[in-house]
């Protein structure tokens, strides 16, 4: 064990008694004498006189201190003591072996305060351990508390997502049509920016297809023609893409991120699913974690397309339903039980509703006449019927057709039965004829027979000329032949069958001088001429005068037939053209004349047309185009 | 020159007749083509003015009857009063020579366009 130094404070030569403590060895330490504090000094001496020198804080705690004097008074005492608490005290004057005795004790006490500083020391660095020990608990405790947070961060950032991908769901759901699909997926992947906007390929056939693009904020779809190689893989920077979309939109592309969107109809073949596509310029690593969070949000937009584009097809076949039943050319509605109108065409008007409880056949309307067809719609056969589909079928041109048909038949009766009649006329009257002119040659030319014969001959040649004209008036009914004839010729020709008609009124023939070249069928032309003069008498009943004029007023050729009737009042002028108008009795005329007249002179390009003041007679005046000269 | 008016109409066989034979010409009738077929041979004309409708044989039919020795040399002109069904290019096709409508205009001029046939 070390030697302990027992220091002695001086500034003078050390005394007597310091000297003979050096020689009592049995204290066994070290004796120094120093002007100021050993450090390794354990018990320290010093002279009262000295001690007003020090300040409490020199004096360690670790050392032991001894006062000397040479003659201790009580006020020294005391005074000693206040400054420096648990001191020891000496007398220089003492005996050595109480000097030592006292150096001793000190010596003890110091021992004692060091090993007292040691436990202490341990002490504190027990202390200090447990401290240390705490400082790990609380660290252990802070970072699970830190972990839990950051786990419940965790969970709560998967709840957001998958709340982001139920209300992306939810949005998709409310889709009306295929071009708001866009912005939705531009939305949702709006964070990153060397993304462009997302385009959409719905492929429509084999080697065509729709391309949907934003522009403007606006979705485009246009047409596009040509295969694309279509798979069920996430393909990423493949040059056939972005030389597809290059050729499809004109411009140059980057690189391409394709996604299939692998919807139900597709799934059994993958070559036909739609895709959706990014134009983008991002590093592959960054690719990565968009791929990733787009993935998710395919399978739903696949759904949704899927839907969309069922929707459109459907909305196309029911439009395409609709257009067919908005544009059928006659009356169509369908009613409810109680006559009101569902849906409708633009040809049906609102009192054709009464045709429902009706019991007639057909309707007329202005001019038209509609045969009615009505349909129940149940839900089953033996249900009563839900509505109606009222449908009205326009008669009037079949009407019209059909008696053309069997005036056209008719007239080939007729001209079968003339063509009969004239050829049997025929024969004797060129016997007749004949001989006439042979009898002439063989009397005196100034003799009564002569001149009688010349009468058979002339009375002859005109029935020749009647019966050429018959046949030629009958076969029209069979020959249909536009060619170019003269008006007047075709009036001369049509009037001797108009004798027994016009017979008791006054006529009036002035036909032009020169011929009015038209191009007509002239049989179909002597049917006008034959009806307008036919309709003339009729008005006319019991006596009148009949004019039949013709005249030229470039570019036309006019033909007037007039009457002096009662002419025709202002509220029946254009109804007389009408099909099946008429003002006959019952089986007297079928009201098609003038309607057939007219219709007639339209097909060569003309015009029929009525100026007639009521109670002064009525003028039909035919227009036709002037032809050059036959 | 011989000539063979066939016809049923009597008064066109008349007219023809004195009409021809007012022009020297020697004239025998057939009221229709069953007699012809008899009398052709016989006569042996030089020109037949035949018509078409006739009962019993019609004209088209008494040609096609008629073999090539019995017909010899005569020139025929067939009538027709149904003009739309006949022309010159069927008469010819049936073995006629000319053909001519019926009704006649001048009687004359359906004898004058017969002898000019004959002669060439």
């Amino acid at each position: 064990m070390e030697k302990k130094t027992v220091q002695l404070l001086t500034r003078e030569p050390v005394p007597a008694w310091w000297t003979r403590l050096h020689t009592f060895s049995q204290l066994g330490c070290v004796f120094q004498a120093a002007e100021y504090f050993l450090p390794q000094a354990s018990v320290v001496l010093i002279p009262r006189k000295q001690l007003t020198e020090f300040r409490k804080e020199e004096f360690s705690p670790s050392k032991a201190y001894i006062l000397v004097d040479d003659g201790w008074t009580a006020q020294n005492l005391k005074r000693a003591l206040a400054t420096l608490k648990g001191a020891l005290f000496l007398d220089s004057n003492q005996d050595t072996s109480e000097v030592s005795k006292v150096v001793q004790v000190a010596l003890a006490r110091q021992t004692e305060r060091e090993r007292h500083g040691e436990l202490m020391q341990m002490m504190r660095f027990q202390n200090r351990q447990i401290e240390e020990l705490n400082r790990g608990l609380e660290q252990t405790v802070k970072e699970r508390t830190l972990h839990d947070a950051d786990s419940r961060k965790a969970s709560q950032k998967n709840i957001s997502r998958m709340r982001e991908i139920i209300g992306f769901i939810k949005e998709l759901a409310q889709l009306f049509d295929i071009s708001d699909l866009l912005p939705l997926v531009r939305r949702q992947v709006k964070e990153y920016h060397s993304l462009e906007a997302p385009l959409l390929y719905v492929p429509r056939g084999e080697d065509f297809g729709d391309l949907y693009y934003i522009r403007a904020s606006q979705t485009i779809r246009t047409r596009v023609r040509g295969r694309w190689a279509v798979s069920a893989r996430i393909r990423v920077n493949e040059a056939e893409d972005s030389q597809f979309l290059a050729n499809a939109m004109g411009r140059p592309f980057a690189k391409v991120l394709r996604f299939p969107l692998i919807t139900v109809r597709h799934q059994k073949d993958p070559s036909r699913s739609p895709l959706l596509l990014f134009e983008h310029n991002m590093q592959t690593r960054e690719l990565e974690p968009l791929v990733d969070s787009l993935s998710e949000k395919l399978q739903p937009v696949s759904w949704a397309l899927d839907r969309l584009v069922l929707e459109q097809e459907l909305k196309s076949t029911s439009r395409d339903w609709e257009m067919t039943f908005d544009e059928l050319s006659e009356p169509i509605a369908i009613l409810d039980h109680d006559g009101r109108v569902l849906r409708s065409n633009s040809h049906w008007r609102e009192d054709f509703r009464a045709v429902l409880h009706s019991k007639n056949q057909h309707i007329r309307s202005g001019a038209r006449l509609y045969t009615i067809e009505k349909y129940p719609i149940r839900m089953n056969e033996s249900a009563p019927p839900l509505s109606w589909v009222v449908y009205l079928r326009d008669e009037t041109r079949s009407r019209q057709l059909k008696s053309q048909a069997v005036q056209v038949e008719k007239m080939s009766a007729i001209g079968q039965l003339a063509g009969h009649i004239a050829h049997e006329l025929n024969n004797p009257l060129t016997g007749i004829r004949s001989l006439s002119q042979v009898l002439l040659t063989e009397t005196a030319s100034e003799s009564q027979v002569n001149k009688d014969l010349q009468e058979v001959e002339r009375a002859s040649a005109r029935c020749q000329g009647i019966i050429n004209n018959l046949l030629d008036f009958s076969r029209g009914g069979l020959e249909h032949k536009i060619e170019i004839m003269d008006l007047n010729e075709i009036a001369r020709r049509t009037l001797p069958f108009l004798k027994s008609a016009t017979g008791k009124f006054r006529s009036d023939i002035q036909l032009s001088d020169g011929e009015l070249p038209v191009k007509v069928e002239p049989h179909l032309m002597q049917q006008v001429i034959f009806n307008l003069v036919n309709n003339a008498c009729q008005a006319m009943k019991e006596q009148g005068e009949i004019g039949v004029h013709t005249r030229i007023s470039p570019p036309w050729a006019i033909l007037e037939v007039k009457d002096t009737g009662p002419g025709v009042a202002e509220d029946l002028k254009d109804r007389i053209f009408e099909p099946f108008f008429t003002t006959k009795a019952e089986g007297e005329g079928t009201g098609l004349g003038l309607s057939l007249s007219r219709d007639f002179v339209r097909q060569f390009g003309g015009e029929l047309e009525l100026e007639s003041e009521d109670g002064h007679g009525s003028v039909f005046r035919v227009r036709l185009p002037l032809e050059i000269k036959l | 020159m011989k000539v063979l008016v066939v016809d049923d109409e009597a008064l066109v066989r008349l007219s023809l007749k004195r009409a021809m034979e007012k022009r020297g010409h020697q004239v025998e009738e057939a009221e229709d083509g069953k007699q012809a077929f008899e009398r052709w041979p016989l006569f042996q004309p030089d020109l037949v003015y035949l018509d078409v409708l006739m009962p019993r044989l019609s004209g088209p039919d008494l040609l096609k009857t008629l073999g090539a020795n019995s017909r010899a040399t005569a020139k025929v002109v067939l009538m027709s009063a149904f003009t739309g069904e006949y022309d010159l290019e069927k008469a010819k096709s049936l073995g006629a020579d000319l053909f001519i409508p019926k009704p006649f205009e001048d009687v004359f001029a359906i004898a004058q366009l017969g002898e000019d046939l004959v002669r060439g």
